[in-house]
């Protein structure tokens, strides 16, 4: 424990040049109570399989200390907030949003490694969706820690994930207890669901414009639709990320649109919608188009997936169809 | 001798352009390196992440302008490189599948190889194309715009079928970049492209002969159609080995030999080893520019030569006299 | 030296040289002759191995000339060609230095001797003057001398020339064939020329080939065969051949088509 201690005073002092807002930081990490719970024995459930392999294959015995972290995509840093450990996030891409003085790193795809060697993280986060293996690959022949968390394509996924987010941090009784919250809450809402007396509403989620790009089956989109109580109009198809042509999306006729927000194109999207041609959609006849926060969709973390389900259930609550089961 | 002094300068540039770039990059290194560093982590960043990318940009820029000059040569076209001519689209076509195809990605050094053969088979086909029009101008640039223009539309047919995860890496591939490169890449490509690189310089004298045409050739003892599919094949490993390590890098192979022709002459042993130099001197440079432009946001190195070139591309078609 | 017998050669689609029989001794200077198609291209690319593919027997120094590799082929044959696209400006120096090329190695450098045969080329053709020049800068007579020194520098035994004062005024003309006659009067080198102008070929050539659709149609000294039967027949064209007064060699002169129809006299003139 005085190793660790020591370890991090002296990697604060190189790390002066940084700004002084950064080593202030630092030092709350070394003083806040969190600090010292985490390099407390790790819980019992993690004694006994203190194996994990990640995505690639790599195994990482564990406890591991993993204090200064660097996450590769703006996801991890969301999963690493909710664990409350936003204290040992050292470097960030230019995406994530984390507050106070972190360096960035550059973009998901072609971070800067030699920045990244610069902080000299004891983990590095990186995701099989977002991070190229190539970075990954070269960040491992400098000798740092990666790990690489599998594609989310499910909640199930997103589940698993948060798991191993816990048991990298020395949390996972931290973790299991919000999984456990978000699952009583979704087999609540599963429930009701089941118990709607009418057909599920049609719904069509936005992800661009040019193309019209939307969530398939094998997304976690798809299910948050389906907790929603709504029924994804691209449901039957095996891209994870189709695009449907226009003429397919007026047959399809949704009750619903969803538009993840992206800034200008949603204002774009929000005024095509307008256009002749769709004027027949149910959604645009009744004026059903909403907005939603791309972070929800797009940031797969097991708090991110739950308000999406809310916010969803929110848009769908009052639709009805004339179409009884 | 003008020639030789122009390759000494060039090898001391050469030299300086290297360890100048080795203390350029976004972390802000000083040049203490020099007299040696105790520090771990600066030593890493400059011998392990700085020096793999030097090494890389030097190896690729030699190979991209030692085959645009060959090529020039031997089609006896001053427009000639694997860029123009579709070979690097071909080669980027051959690590796409590479990427893409289980089976391939499985196998150890699939990725060189299939740019190798990508390259190849780019090569074949603007030969057969070309050779009935006389190597012309026209049918080599057109030749070569179709045949990229085909091989992109495969790539995008690839990516369009493929997860987002899949195609992020052939996409760097098509934008080019050293930023992730590794000392044993660079080792499996530096022996094939040096060779390469002497094989072309030991041929130096035919090659000159060849500008002249096949006929002329012939009359001076050389069988023409032997050395050109031997050198295409040499050029074509070296441009694979080139597109293997940084993806597809435009414009080297056509500006570089062009600027050392009018300093060094048409002779091909003195130009082919002036070009070598300068278009590692100029790769290391653009490499540098695109680590520590807008740090620590990696800019694509194809992006930075292909604006420089293709600036000098059109300069180039504005004012010769005849194409 | 050269020995051709029963040849026929061609390319893939057309047979062009069609069974022709002659020899060319050393020492000689042979002038062919003969109307556009007639072959006479394509037979010097059959003696220099372009066009590989043929039938009868063409032997140089006793050997089958397909058996020849091309290496040593042009260390006994150059060729001087009519006309070559420059690509890159070579210096003329480095340009002639190419005619070395079937002397050296693949790892050797120019030897002094190579350096002494360059220089002499130069010399002889009188190009020493266009050392530092451009190839792609010359003037055409400039040019073709440059075309010839590359070809002595080769040193050959047998020197080909094909049309190489066809884009050269009258003077530039006289000059390369005086050349031609001196080389082969002091060196002893063998010529064999195409020649467009028959008259050049009269005055300089010691025997004449007259080639008509792949054939011989007539070979022997220029009197013999510059005569206005041969040439009516092959040409198809009116001329009156008389003798240069000064050389005694026959000259050739075209008649236009209305003046002969229109003077009956004529006839008798151009014997």
């Amino acid at each position: 424990m005085d190793n660790t201690k020591e370890l991090k005073n002296v990697r604060t002092q190189e790390q002066i040049f940084l700004g002084v807002a950064f080593l202030v930081l630092c030092v709350a990490l070394i003083g806040c109570p969190q600090g010292n719970e985490q390099n407390a024995p790790a819980p019992k459930a993690d004694l006994s399989i203190n194996v994990i392999t990640d995505a690639t294959g790599i195994p990482l015995i564990l406890p591991i200390t993993a204090q200064w972290i660097i996450p590769l995509a703006p996801s991890i840093t969301e999963n690493l907030k909710i664990l409350n450990a936003r204290d040992r996030i050292v470097g960030r891409t230019d995406f994530c949003k984390v507050d106070g003085n972190v360096p960035s790193i550059g973009n998901l795809l072609e971070p800067s490694i030699e920045k990244i060697v610069e902080l000299k993280p004891d983990l590095v986060l990186a995701s099989k969706d977002g991070n190229r293996p190539q970075v990954v690959e070269k960040l491992r022949s400098l000798n740092l820690k990666v790990f690489v968390f599998g594609e989310t394509n499910s909640w199930k996924d997103m589940e698993n994930n948060f798991r191993l987010y816990g048991r990298l941090l020395g949390k996972s009784d931290e973790a299991d207890k919000i999984l456990k919250d978000i699952q009583s809450e979704l087999s609540q809402i599963e429930d009701m669901r089941k118990a709607l007396s009418h057909y599920p509403k049609t719904v069509f989620l936005q992800l661009n414009v040019t193309p019209l790009m939307t969530a398939g089956r094998n997304t976690f989109i798809n299910e948050i639709i389906i907790y929603a109580g709504g029924r994804n109009v691209a449901a039957d198809s095996i891209l994870p990320w189709p695009t449907l042509s226009i003429e397919e999306i007026i047959i399809r006729n949704p009750h619903i649109i969803i538009i993840s927000d992206m800034g200008q194109i949603t204002t774009q999207a929000v005024k095509m919608w307008q256009e002749e041609r769709f004027a027949n959609i149910s959604a645009v006849k009744s004026k059903k188009i909403y907005i939603m926060n791309a972070d929800l969709l797009c940031q797969p973390t097991p708090i991110n997936f739950i308000k999406a389900v809310r916010q969803m259930r929110e848009y769908l609550k009052y639709e009805t169809t004339d179409e009884h089961r | 001798m003008k020639k030789a002094l122009v390759i000494i300068l060039l090898v001391i540039l050469l030299i300086t352009t290297v360890i100048v770039c080795l203390g350029i990059g976004p972390t802000g290194i000083s040049y203490k390196y020099l007299s040696g560093t105790d520090n771990d982590t600066e030593s890493k960043i400059i011998y392990e992440v700085r020096l793999p990318r030097i090494l890389g940009a030097l190896l690729v820029g030699l190979g991209l302008a030692m085959a645009g000059s060959v090529l020039q040569a031997i089609l006896r076209n001053p427009l000639a490189e694997p860029y123009t001519l579709g070979i690097s689209g071909g080669a980027v076509l051959g690590v796409a599948l590479c990427l893409v195809v289980p089976f391939l990605s499985a196998v150890k050094f699939s990725l060189p190889l299939m740019a190798f053969l990508g390259a190849l088979a780019s090569v074949v086909l603007v030969y057969l194309i070309t050779s009935r029009h006389h190597f012309s101008a026209s049918s080599l640039i057109l030749s070569g715009v179709v045949l990229s223009f085909i091989c992109s539309s495969i790539v995008l047919l690839i990516f369009s079928i493929s997860k987002p995860t899949e195609i992020q890496s052939t996409l760097f591939f098509l934008m080019g970049s050293f930023a992730t490169i590794d000392y044993p890449i660079i080792k499996i490509i530096a022996s094939p492209l040096i060779a390469g690189a002497l094989v072309l310089v030991f041929f130096s004298r035919d090659i000159d002969v060849l500008t002249l045409g096949d006929e002329k050739a012939s009359h001076l003892g050389i069988a023409p159609h032997r050395l050109r599919a031997f050198l295409f094949i040499v050029t074509s490993l070296i441009t694979g080995c080139c597109v293997a390590v940084s993806g597809m890098v435009g414009f080297v192979g056509l500006m570089i030999p062009h600027i050392m022709r009018s300093i060094v002459g048409p002779q091909s042993r003195g130009l082919f080893i002036a070009s070598a130099l300068s278009g590692a001197i100029f790769l290391v440079v653009s490499d540098t520019l695109a680590r520590s432009v807008i740090a620590p946001v990696e800019l694509p190195v194809g992006v930075i030569t292909g604006i420089v070139g293709g600036v000098f591309f059109i300069g180039l078609l504005i004012n010769a006299k005849s194409i | 030296m050269l020995k051709v017998s029963n040849l026929s050669s061609g390319y893939q689609a057309k047979e062009i040289i069609r069974n022709i029989s002659f020899a060319v001794n050393q020492g000689e200077f042979v002038g062919v002759i003969g109307p556009n198609g007639s072959g006479k291209t394509t037979l010097f690319r059959t003696i220099t191995k372009i066009v590989s593919e043929y039938t009868g027997s063409l032997l140089y120094k006793e050997r089958e000339i397909s058996a020849w590799p091309v290496r040593a082929l042009a260390r006994e044959i150059a060729v001087v060609p009519q006309f070559l696209i420059m690509a890159f400006p070579f210096k003329v120096y480095d340009f002639v230095a190419m005619g070395r090329t079937p002397y050296l190695g693949r790892f050797e450098m120019g030897s002094e001797e190579d350096e002494k045969a360059i220089k002499e080329a130069m010399e002889l053709s009188g190009c020493s003057g266009l050392r530092e020049r451009v190839v792609t800068e010359l003037s055409g007579g400039e040019l073709q001398r440059v075309f010839l020194a590359q070809a002595l520098a080769q040193e050959p035994k047998l020197l080909l020339l094909d049309e190489p004062t066809s884009h050269l005024d009258i003077g530039h003309q006289v000059e390369i064939m005086h050349l031609l006659k001196r080389f082969n009067k002091d060196k002893g080198l063998t010529i064999v020329i195409i020649l467009h102008d028959l008259n050049t070929a009269g005055e300089y050539c010691n025997r004449l080939l007259l080639l008509d659709e792949g054939r011989i149609y007539k070979a022997g000294s220029p009197s013999e065969v510059l005569t206005y039967q041969n040439i009516e027949a092959v040409y198809k064209t009116v001329v009156v051949v008389k003798e240069n007064p000064i050389s005694g060699r026959p000259y050739v002169m075209p008649i236009p088509m209305d003046r002969w129809e229109t003077n009956v006299k004529t006839k008798e003139q151009r014997r």
